[in-house]
C-alpha cells in the first residue's frame, strides 16, 4: 500500500509534466515533460507541500537502480548496428576525447571561481579590519 | 526451447539477474569496470545475438536482428516506461542537498556552464574534424548528460532514430568518466571537494556521481546536483540549437 501511494504521487508528478510539456509543445516550446515534472516535485518538497516521506521509498530505488531502466533503449542500439559500425572508430575517439576536454574544462573552471571567492572573501575581511583601525 | 528462452519472463529475469548480479560485484570489489548497466547490455547483446544465430544458422540477416530486438523491448517495456517517473525522481537528491546547492550555487552555476560548453562544443569540433555525419554529430550533443534527460534532447533535436546511439555513447563516457577521472585528478594535485564533484557529476553524469561519493560525501551531493543542472542547461542549449535550425 504504501509504496503504491508513493507510486501514485511520483506519477501524479510525471503526467502533470507530460501535460504541461504538451501545452508548451502547442505554444512551440519543447521542454521534455519528465523534467518539468522534477522541477514540480522539486518547489513542491522545497515549499513543503509534499513531504519528502511520501516518495523517499520509491524515488530512492530509481535512483539507486536507476541504470537498468536504460537497458531496453541502449540495446535498441543493435538495431542501428550498421550505422555504428561504419562510424565506430569516430565515435569511439569522441568518446575518449570529449570526456577528458569537458572534464578538464569544468574542473579549471571551478577551481579559479572557488580561488577569485575566496580572494575577494579575504580580501573583504582584510578591508573591515582596516576600517576598525 | 527458443519460444521459452524469448519469453517476455526470461527477458526481464535476464535483465534484473544481471543487472543485480553485476551490481553486486562492482560494489563488492570496488571497481568501476564491472559496471552494471555496461555488463547488462553488452551479455544480452550477445544473448539476442546468439539466439538469433541457433534460430537462423548462417542465413541470419539484419532483419531477424531487428525482429529479435523488437521482441526483447516489447518484453521490458516496463523498464522503459517508468524512465518518466525515473527522472521526475531525481527531484530527491536535488532536495535533499539543497543546502549545498545554496552554498556553491555560483560554482555550480559556472561549472555547468563550461562543462556544457566544452561538452557540446568538442562534439561539434570533433564531428567536424572527422567529418561524422551531421545527424549523428547532432545526436552526440547530449553524451555527457544523465540518460534520462539526453534521450529527451535527441528527441528536441529532431533525432529521435538515433536515440540508442546517444544512450549508449552516454553510458559509455560514464564508464569513460570512472576510468579515467581518477588518474587525472591525481595528476592535477588537487582533492578538493567541490572541484572534484563538479568535474565529475558534470562530465559523466550518473555514473560520475558515483565515483565522486568515493571521494566524499559532499563530493557525490555536488556531482548529483552538478549532474541535473548539467542537464538542464543541455535542454536549454539544445531548444536554442533547435529554433536555430529550424
Amino acid at each position: 500500500m504504501k509504496l503504491f501511494k508513493q507510486l501514485l504521487l511520483i506519477f501524479s508528478f510525471t503526467l502533470v509534466g507530460t501535460l504541461i510539456s504538451y501545452l508548451l509543445s502547442l505554444a512551440s516550446f519543447p521542454f521534455p515533460g519528465s523534467l518539468i515534472g522534477m522541477i514540480l516535485l522539486f518547489i513542491f518538497l522545497l515549499f513543503g507541500l509534499v513531504k519528502v516521506d511520501s516518495i523517499h521509498g520509491v524515488a530512492q530505488f530509481f535512483i539507486d537502480n536507476m541504470g537498468i531502466f536504460f537497458v531496453p533503449a541502449a540495446i535498441a542500439s543493435l538495431k542501428q548496428i550498421e550505422i555504428i559500425s561504419a562510424h565506430w572508430w569516430k565515435l569511439l575517439i569522441i568518446l575518449f576525447a570529449a570526456f577528458v576536454i569537458s572534464f578538464t574544462c569544468t574542473y579549471w573552471a571551478v577551481k579559479l571561481t572557488l580561488h577569485l571567492q575566496h580572494k575577494g572573501k579575504k580580501e573583504a575581511i582584510v578591508e573591515q579590519e582596516a576600517n576598525h583601525d | 526451447m527458443i519460444n521459452l528462452l524469448t519469453s517476455p519472463l526470461f527477458y526481464l529475469f535476464l535483465t534484473i539477474g544481471i543487472y543485480t548480479l553485476f551490481a553486486w560485484l562492482s560494489k563488492k570489489l570496488h571497481t568501476p569496470i564491472f559496471n552494471p548497466l555496461l555488463w547488462t547490455i553488452i551479455l544480452l547483446s550477445g544473448y539476442i545475438l546468439l539466439i538469433v544465430f541457433i534460430d537462423k544458422g548462417n542465413a541470419m540477416s539484419l532483419e531477424d536482428i531487428n525482429y529479435a530486438v523488437t521482441q526483447f523491448q516489447s518484453s521490458t517495456s516496463i523498464l522503459d516506461i517508468l524512465l518518466g517517473p525515473v527522472t521526475v525522481a531525481l527531484a530527491l537528491p536535488l532536495y535533499l542537498n539543497r543546502h549545498v546547492l545554496k552554498e556553491n550555487w555560483l560554482a555550480i552555476l559556472i561549472g555547468s556552464i563550461v562543462g556544457v560548453g566544452s561538452s557540446v562544443g568538442s562534439v561539434v569540433l570533433l564531428g567536424w574534424l572527422l567529418n561524422l555525419d551531421g545527424s549523428i554529430t547532432l545526436a552526440l550533443y547530449p553524451r555527457g548528460v544523465t540518460t534520462a534527460i539526453a534521450r529527451e534532447i535527441t528527441t528536441i533535436l529532431g533525432v529521435g532514430e538515433h536515440t540508442s546511439i546517444t544512450v549508449a555513447m552516454v553510458v559509455l563516457t560514464g564508464v569513460v568518466g570512472a576510468l579515467l577521472a581518477p588518474p587525472l585528478i591525481k595528476l592535477f594535485h588537487d582533492d578538493e571537494d567541490t572541484t572534484i564533484g563538479l568535474a565529475l557529476g558534470s562530465a559523466s553524469h550518473a555514473i560520475g556521481t558515483s565515483v565522486a561519493f568515493n571521494y566524499s560525501s559532499k563530493a557525490g551531493a555536488i556531482a548529483s546536483v552538478s549532474m541535473v543542472t548539467n542537464g538542464l542547461l543541455t535542454v536549454l542549449v539544445a531548444i536554442i540549437v533547435r529554433l536555430i535550425i529550424a
